[in-house]
């Protein structure tokens, strides 16, 4: 078999990846999103159909909309991690995510994504989570009023990416990682998210 | 501002006046918080791509100096290419001078060279090693602009402008800036945020 290039691997894993997810991703999101668990039982890639069926949007949400999802989860804790196709460490670490996702939703922790492309991004965003298959929801940031909605989120963030913001069950923002780092500041983070309240 | 380590907490009041803690566990990539409108330049050394050493007073303009830091590889700096190579040409003749700085770790001097001469970016660009000037602005993200006056005081810090796609910009928040201080006025909105890819910093301890 002739040797193939690192990104021809890629394309044509993504091309495979991309179709046959698609049903089941969005089976699973839509599952997620009315609060049922998270689907364990992914089929494995099989060879890619003939015809795609259309990709199924992401929610589009202002910094409401945003604030109104996070006061949803209180009760349990929450992460947030921020990410855009143009983000190259937020692509990089989106797999660790899923992982401690996946790690740490026994111990009660919901996990959502916040992808900022621009509608013309959009499809990019869609084919990167078919790659990757997060079994968590993901929603999309409603294009415009960026800063309005930096600030809303965060007045302490800069909007700088990777952001990932951790909130406590009482729907307190509690702790933040901005920029690059390591797998062992995420669970330092968790660890601390999810160990129980010191006495005062 | 002095440097704090990844994981120091941060102890915020919040407007409400409700005290939160919010901790940072930004580990081996922790970012200081900026100076605020009104701080001074910092007299860091810098380098020039050819590997010479020099500080902002060196490349200060007589009107006032434009620091903006950059990236090669982020989408969003490039998105912006052409408005910096815009803006560098429009002030300098108006006695601004535009200074990029390359804080990325990960981006090499001839990388940083290579890239403006195939993008036509003709404003000087300088390596800042470590990326100590990054920290002392606590810049955070590419691209991401510092305004300082003829005295070297900051006025104005934020984006460029309020859209990454050209065709959508509705606040130029940057040139409004520039043109308060040409014209001896008040900078309207002097501090701004915008989404943008993490300066790639060197690991701290």
């Amino acid at each position: 078999m002739a040797e193939r290039s690192k990104n021809g691997w890629r394309r044509g894993r993504l091309a495979a990846s991309g179709l046959i997810i698609l049903c089941t991703l969005g089976a699973a999101a839509a599952g997620a999103r009315a609060g049922h668990p998270a689907r364990q039982d992914s089929a494995p890639p099989k060879k890619a159909p003939a015809a795609a069926p259309a990709q199924k949007p992401l929610e589009v949400v202002d910094a409401d909309r945003y604030l109104a999802l996070v006061a949803d989860h209180r009760g349990k804790p929450l992460m947030v991690t921020f990410w855009a196709t143009w983000c190259e460490p937020c692509r990089e670490e989106y797999p660790m995510v899923i992982e401690l996702a996946r790690q740490y939703a026994p111990k009660g922790l919901v996990v959502l994504g916040m992808n900022l492309d621009d509608d013309a991004e959009e499809p990019l965003a869609l084919r990167f989570l078919n790659k990757t298959q997060p079994e968590f929801s993901n929603y999309r940031k409603k294009p415009g009023k960026e800063e309005e909605f930096i600030n809303r989120v965060n007045t302490k963030w800069s909007g700088a990416l990777p952001a990932t913001f951790f909130y406590a069950p009482d729907g307190r923002l509690v702790g933040q990682i901005v920029g690059e780092a390591q797998r062992t500041a995420f669970v330092t983070a968790l660890d601390q998210l999810l160990a129980p309240p010191n006495p005062k | 501002m002095r440097f704090h380590p990844g994981n120091m907490i941060l102890v915020l009041a919040l407007a409400a006046g409700v005290a939160a803690a919010q901790q940072n566990y930004g580990g081996a990539s922790a970012i200081p918080p900026a100076p605020p409108i009104g701080s001074k330049m910092p007299g860091l050394k810098l380098a020039t791509l050819a590997g010479d050493s020099t500080d902002l007073a060196s490349v200060a303009g007589k009107q006032g100096t434009l620091v903006i830091f950059v990236s090669v590889q982020c989408p969003v700096s490039n998105a912006y290419n052409e408005r910096m190579e815009a803006l560098a040409q429009e002030w300098r003749a108006r006695g601004f001078a535009v200074v990029g700085i390359n804080s990325n770790r990960t981006e090499s001097p001839d990388a940083v060279a290579t890239h403006a001469r195939e993008h036509g970016l003709t404003f000087t660009i300088l390596k800042d090693n470590d990326n100590r000037l990054a920290d002392a602005l606590g810049a955070s993200f590419t691209p991401e602009t510092y305004l300082f006056d003829a005295g070297g005081t900051l006025r104005y810090h934020g984006r460029i402008d309020d859209s990454k796609d050209a065709s959508q910009i509705s606040k130029r928040d940057l040139t409004e800036a520039l043109d308060a201080l040409a014209s001896g006025k008040t900078v309207p909105v002097a501090e701004t945020k915008a989404f943008g890819c993490t300066i790639k910093r060197v690991p701290r301890a």
